[in-house]
């Protein structure tokens, strides 16, 4: 039977928070009861200590979540594996020169396996993960898109046979927005905003759809403080010039849904998550 | 203006996506071009608005970046089709109809990197400027940016390149060796499908044929890399994060013998200790609880990030250079030329 479930990639320009988004929101889906898995993609695993060392088998963090760090070339292997029913075989596969100058090289079979393994449990294929929800902490910008579009490139490629067949699936669920989610996020900065609508339009001619997140935002409650004097302290001046900018950039989501949380304490933000994590499960 | 080649200097601007790369590598070009250098800057997919600043059709108003910017925007299609030139027509076709190499190039890893070497190496020969810039291709640790040369290298290795195409009967040994290669590949065709083999397959061979100019671009590569001509600037934001991340693979470049001669701290924000504590106080006296809850957040960021600024300086044999953070958006040549004026103040 087809599992329900979903994936959720944050993404967006380098810098904008993902990490730090994707973990809590993570951690909000498990405590909520659903068996969640958070990972990383094509990350140096040990620059990331806060979930402790991360390897690609999905390890216990907490309750309900387990966490993993993965690349490609560990995705492609778990499918030869499960694919190639007899070890020697699989054995001999990995053992040749050429095959592992192959995958090295070949473009594309490294992303491609990536999505494959990820979406294998919304399109009943095997192997197949075991897991409601699946957060993925995604690369930036332009590696997203170009990862994204590796199956589109591919169909072009082999339209036909078993690759034919995988990329039609990813495609299928990650263009279905019951099933994946893509959390395009940003600051009230022009350069981040410019990338942020840059992807989104580029995601959309390729056939995904986004949600605009808007981080480190200054709330309402503090907008409405700040809005009650004027000051000569440069740290409100700046504050409301952070303001001025944040209403600036504000105005071009006018009448657009927009997932929301704000600069300030680690406490509030993940008040905050708490509450988008449950609309969007 | 010109120099003789040694004394081109060659600039590297290394950091995590997202610290302003582009952006400071694009200011330092320009003063380095108001201040009558021949400069060209190379760099990778910047944002739009960067992209319409640098790029323009009809020249600069200002006479001197008229005179002196060049700008390079870098595509590793481009430049394998450039080195295709190199190869016999046929070859040439051959790679060109390839829908793998149409499709997907820029994600064989290393093509990116190895793009802005050869631009570089070519741009050295060219003997017209004073001062090359790199900015170098997103990635998540700079470092990859030198190792990934190496892994390109690896694939041209002409011994791996003839595995596949080998025919190995000679002894026992090479036939144990086609017998393993065989059973591979039948494995990964049925994975993959033929077509897909097929195409892939077809991509290795024909790019076997680049092998020769490909090492020849990275021996020469090496000696630049090595030059004392040559400098590293690492660019970081101002938050803690970024600051730690940034340290480390400082670190690790070090350990590789790359030494990063500048840190930039990008984003800077310079607020008084004082001053926000007076902001406190002022929330408090107007009982605005959520505005005082924030400043007090603020004050520890800050003074968490000043003391590892602090220890940075303290610590590390490299000049700092602070980049304030600028709310007004760089939006016309003269914001650029200004704000790259404020940057060498």
């Amino acid at each position: 039977m087809l599992k329900k479930g979903k994936i959720h990639f944050f993404t967006g320009k380098g810098g904008v928070g993902k990490t730090l988004l994707s973990m809590n929101f993570a951690q909000e889906l498990a405590s909520s009861g659903h068996k969640t898995l958070w990972l990383e993609f094509n990350q140096n695993p040990s620059e990331n200590k806060i979930f402790g060392d991360l390897s690609f088998n999905p390890k216990l963090h907490s309750e309900g979540l387990s966490v993993a760090s993965w690349n490609g070339e560990d995705c492609l292997q778990e499918f030869v594996k499960y694919s190639v029913k007899l070890r020697l075989i699989f054995e001999t596969f990995y053992r040749s020169k050429a095959i592992n100058a192959l995958i090295k090289a070949a473009p594309a079979l490294r992303e491609i396996a990536f999505l494959g393994y990820l979406t294998s449990h919304l399109r009943d294929v095997k192997p197949a993960l075991d897991f409601d929800q699946i957060v993925v902490d995604a690369p930036s910008t332009g590696h997203f898109l170009s990862c994204l579009r590796v199956p589109i490139a591919l169909l072009d490629v082999s339209d036909f046979g078993p690759m034919g067949f995988h990329c039609r699936g990813i495609l299928r669920v990650l263009r279905d927005s019951n099933l994946t989610k893509i959390y395009n996020i940003f600051l009230a900065e022009p350069l981040v905003v410019s990338e942020h609508e840059f992807l989104k339009s580029e995601l959309n001619n390729s056939g995904f759809e986004s949600k605009p997140w808007f981080n480190k935002a200054l709330s309402g409650n503090l907008i409405s403080d700040l809005s009650q004097f004027e000051s000569n302290l440069k740290t409100i001046q700046q504050l409301q010039a952070v303001r001025r900018q944040q209403d600036q950039v504000l105005k071009g989501f006018y009448n657009q849904e927009l997932i929301m949380t704000s600069d300030g304490s680690y406490e509030d933000l993940k008040l905050e998550i708490h509450q988008i994590a449950k609309s969007l499960a | 203006m010109k120099s003789s080649e040694n004394l081109i200097k060659v600039e590297f601007y290394l950091g995590s996506g997202g610290v302003g790369k582009s952006t400071i590598s694009a200011l330092n070009a320009v003063n380095s071009a108001i201040n009558g250098k021949q400069v060209l800057i190379a760099t990778f997919d910047p944002s739009l608005r960067l992209k319409d600043l640098l790029v323009k059709e009809n020249g600069y108003a200002n006479p001197l970046l008229k005179q002196n910017l060049h700008v390079h925007i870098l595509d590793p299609k481009g430049v394998f089709e450039e080195l295709l030139g190199q190869v016999d027509a046929d070859t040439a076709k051959n790679v060109k109809s390839n829908k793998l190499f149409a499709h997907l190039i820029e994600r064989i890893q290393g093509v990116q990197e190895f793009s802005s070497l050869y631009f570089l190496n070519t741009k050295l020969k060219s003997q017209k400027f004073d001062l090359i810039i790199i900015d170098t291709p997103p990635l998540q640790n700079s470092l990859d940016f030198f190792s990934s040369p190496e892994k390109l290298q690896d694939l041209f290795e002409s011994t791996i390149v003839k595995l596949f195409i080998g025919d190995f009967n000679k002894n026992w040994l090479e036939k144990i060796f086609k017998k393993t290669r065989d059973i591979a590949f039948s494995t990964l065709k049925k994975l993959t499908g033929l077509e897909f083999f097929e195409q892939l397959i077809s991509l290795m061979k024909a790019l076997e044929t680049l092998q020769p100019v490909i090492l020849e671009t990275l021996k020469q590569s090496q000696q630049i890399l090595d030059s004392e001509n040559t400098t590293y600037k690492f660019i970081t934001s101002y938050d803690t994060a970024r600051l730690d991340q940034s340290l480390m693979q400082i670190e690790q470049m070090k350990v590789k013998n790359i030494k990063i001669s500048t840190l930039i701290i990008n984003k800077f924000e310079n607020l008084e200790e004082r001053d926000i504590e007076n902001s406190i106080e002022l929330a408090k006296s107007k009982k605005l609880d959520v505005l005082g809850k924030y400043l007090v957040y603020l004050k520890e960021a800050y003074s968490e990030r000043k003391s590892k600024i602090q220890n940075i300086k303290e610590n590390k044999k490299m000049s700092t250079v602070v980049v304030p953070n600028f709310l007004s958006q760089i939006s016309t040549e003269e914001d650029l030329i200004n704000q790259s004026k404020v940057m060498h103040e």
